[in-house]
């Protein structure tokens, strides 16, 4: 029973502490550097758009609420891209999944780049719960300024507030 | 000093950050933390026998992933950690227990106390290379003979623990995998009753894959893995152990990808599987028949054909034999690969769930996207067709079935409103005696915005079952969820279930039948949420990424803090 206390008290110190811990780090990280090959099988790496405001949107075929939400994200992209605006789209789908992704990106018409992490290399390391839709926001100094799990309708205008927030940030 | 401070501290950890090696280190990080009150006052159907105790009792679970990572590495960490409460007493002054945690093969300093240090792994990223040590993840093709991937869906997630390398350019890139499996041991959403020690198994493979060909129209691919799986007697053996050991299957196969090419998009792989265990090979009789039950292929291709904005969709696939590879690790609940199978996996039954896993099929599935607006409003069509030959494992039918699946649907969306939904009739009919099951089924949601900041949001799923002739009883079912939002940061969500399909294991908290949840849910920022249940949701098979799995039903409260950083 000793050991069971002494372990008990432990976690639950630890993670309090880490939640006290928490409330002061916030966003302001710097973004993990990444390299995947977009629709057309090219390298894309975050690195390459360093002083651009990058939305790093995760999402995958099967995902209503992703579906929902990304007409959003390309309208946004065509509307701000020339204030220095970037969206990485970022295809979770798992390799069986991957003939379905060029179709549905091309019969929705959007413009932004589609990138495929067909091996859970950058959800594990931005995601690791995979939630979906998830986006991460990265400022000009490549530091991460804003996260967001899930969407509703109605939520693309908190998007929208956010991303103009960072751009207009210096 | 340092560093024993940090482990015993995460708030001196973090004030480490930005000094020494630190200097220009991330720190983030997710934490969910979930207390349930599980009642159990009424005895399961078919578990009277086994579990002559049932009563109520509280389970806790914390997870928690940390990343530190700089511009050229990263270092991840996942812990787990359950606790169980009341589940356990007193009888003539021994201590029983109801709900065990764990069983003899795991050992812990507590019965009902277990924390896992799940998922650990490093990442250096170069130029040109890439290197993984720890918990990795590989997936080569589409998947056939590969694919160990995160499957948070189910709450599976199953790792390669050992090294991966990736050398590549814009033109070549070339991935080596090996290590042991590492399955999670304690789940977030399932119970966490009997928790097994995992038996480790040994696998490897690597894939070159040749980009930008043919004036950037082809892409060209080579994979291969050999796999040797750990049995129960080996539970002692160390996992590196399977290194010293024959191996079990080899795997490889071509994949090619033309691009732009007659109108469309284009993919075929053929894959080839070589099968030396006896529990894989199966039962045979001549030699003849060991041959071919030792050897197996998949074949898939698809092509996406454009016009406009409009876009048919075509996938093909054969399979014979080549689900074998998963054999040892089907009763676990995950799967060493899976290749697409043509399914709607989003309403799937006792008996799809089969054909899902089946290791004799061949069939293909078109799919006609036509956006009349596009993201407005975006209808489609699609057919699924079928011949399933396998009869053994999960199958219900005795005979081959042919399989016809036509589904159509649409979303809508405009001025913050969303409707989406899908509708679908599937017929199996029985190669012999012209008898079927069929299934005709509907899911959909419709979102709205109300007055001022206040918001609806309707999902409907339900689905009608007939068997045919088998001796089992036809069912209906249906998942509904009606959620009301109040602004941005409360959500109000009554779950409605209903079902009379006697394969699941539940009842209903209102009758037999009938299932009523409410759920409350704070979001009171960006990175964090409190949530609160109370009531009874249904058992039910789900697929998702090719794997399937029963999942439990659920009665009582549920508390939920999940918190990112």
């Amino acid at each position: 029973m000793g050991i069971q206390r002494y372990i008990t008290y432990f976690f639950v110190i630890s993670f309090f502490s880490l939640m006290s811990f928490t409330a002061h780090a916030g966003v302001g990280d710097n973004a993990p550097d990444f390299t995947l090959r977009n629709i057309k099988g090219k390298q894309v790496s975050l690195s390459s758009l360093k002083g651009k405001v990058v939305l790093i949107n995760f999402w995958a075929t099967w995902c209503q609420p992703c579906l929902a939400e990304m007409p959003h994200i390309d309208k946004y992209y065509k509307e701000l891209k020339s204030k220095g605006f970037e969206v990485l789209s970022i295809s979770t789908d798992d390799a069986r999944n991957a003939s379905r992704v060029k179709p549905l990106v091309k019969s929705r018409g959007f413009t932004f780049p589609v990138l495929l992490d067909k091996q859970t290399k950058v959800v594990k390391l931005y995601n690791p719960n995979k939630t979906l839709p998830y986006n991460v926001l990265i400022d000009r100094n490549g530091k991460i300024a804003w996260t967001k799990a899930s969407y509703s309708p109605g939520e693309e205008v908190h998007i929208k507030k956010k991303i103009i927030e960072v751009l207009e940030s210096p | 000093m340092n560093i024993l401070l940090a482990l015993l501290s995460p708030v001196y950890a973090g004030q480490l950050l930005g000094t020494g090696i630190l200097a220009d280190g991330a720190f983030s990080g997710q934490s969910d933390f979930r207390i349930r009150y599980r009642m159990m006052n009424r005895l399961e159907p078919n578990f009277e026998k086994t579990h002559p105790y049932l009563h109520d009792y509280i389970e806790q679970i914390e997870r928690l992933n940390l990343l530190v990572s700089k511009p050229k590495y990263s270092l991840g960490v996942q812990i787990d950690q359950v606790g169980l409460y009341l589940n356990k007493y007193i009888l003539d002054d021994e201590l029983k227990y109801s709900w065990q945690l764990y069983d003899d093969s795991v050992r812990a300093p507590s019965k009902d106390f277990l924390v896992v240090p799940e998922k650990a792994f490093y990442l250096y990223k170069g130029k040109n290379v890439e290197m993984g040590l720890g918990d990795v993840y590989a997936s080569f093709g589409r998947g056939i003979v590969l694919n160990i991937v995160k499957n948070t869906d189910l709450d599976l997630d199953t790792s390669i623990r050992g090294t991966k390398a990736i050398v590549s350019s814009d033109m070549v890139e070339l991935t080596m995998v090996s290590g042991v499996s590492n399955k999670q041991q304690l789940a977030r959403l399932n119970p966490n009753v009997g928790v097994n020690q995992d038996i480790p198994h040994m696998i490897s493979g690597s894939q070159l894959m040749l980009y930008g060909l043919a004036d950037g129209q082809l892409t060209f691919g080579f994979h291969g893995m050999l796999g040797r799986f750990g049995r129960s007697e080996d539970n002692l053996l160390p996992a590196v152990a399977r290194y010293d050991e024959g191996v079990d299957v080899t795997a490889g196969g071509v994949g090619l990808e033309i691009a732009d090419f007659a109108g469309g998009d284009w993919y075929f792989e053929l894959d080839s599987f070589h099968y030396f265990a006896d529990e894989m090979i199966g039962e045979y009789e001549t030699e003849a028949e060991k041959i071919a039950a030792s050897r197996g292929f998949t074949a898939y291709g698809s092509s996406s054909l454009y016009f406009g904005s409009h876009v048919v969709t075509i996938e093909a696939k054969a399979s014979k034999n080549g689900e074998k590879i998963n054999s040892f690790t089907a009763n676990d609940n995950w799967e060493v690969a899976s290749a697409p199978s043509l399914e709607y996996e989003r309403v799937i039954t006792e008996d799809s769930a089969a054909a899902v896993n089946s290791n004799d099929i061949i069939g293909t599935r078109i799919r006609y996207e036509i956006p009349v607006k596009p993201n407005v409003f975006s209808p489609y069509v699609a057919v699924g067709i079928l011949k399933d030959d396998d009869t053994t494992g999960l199958h219900f039918n005795d005979v081959p079935e042919v399989i016809v699946h036509p589904l159509a649907g649409f979303q809508w969306q405009q001025n913050g409103r969303l409707a989406v939904l899908n509708t679908g009739f599937r017929r199996d009919t029985r190669v012999s005696g012209n008898t079927y099951d069929q299934l005709i089924h509907m899911d959909g949601e419709f979102s709205t915005p109300l007055f001022g900041a206040e918001g609806l949001e309707i999902n409907v799923s339900m689905w009608q079952f007939t068997w045919g002739d088998d001796d089992h009883h036809d069912f209906f079912e249906m998942q509904n969820a009606y959620v009301w939002r109040h602004g941005e940061h409360w959500d109000f969500t009554l779950y409605q279930d209903w079902s009379n399909n006697l394969q699941i294991q539940s009842r209903g908290n209102l009758n037999d039948e009938l299932y009523a949840a409410f759920e409350a849910k704070w979001k009171p920022d960006d990175l964090s949420y409190f949530a609160l249940l109370v009531g009874a949701y249904k058992a039910g098979i789900r697929c998702s990424g090719g794997q399937c799995r029963n999942l439990p039903g659920f009665e009582g409260m549920e508390f939920v803090y999940n918190q990112r950083f």
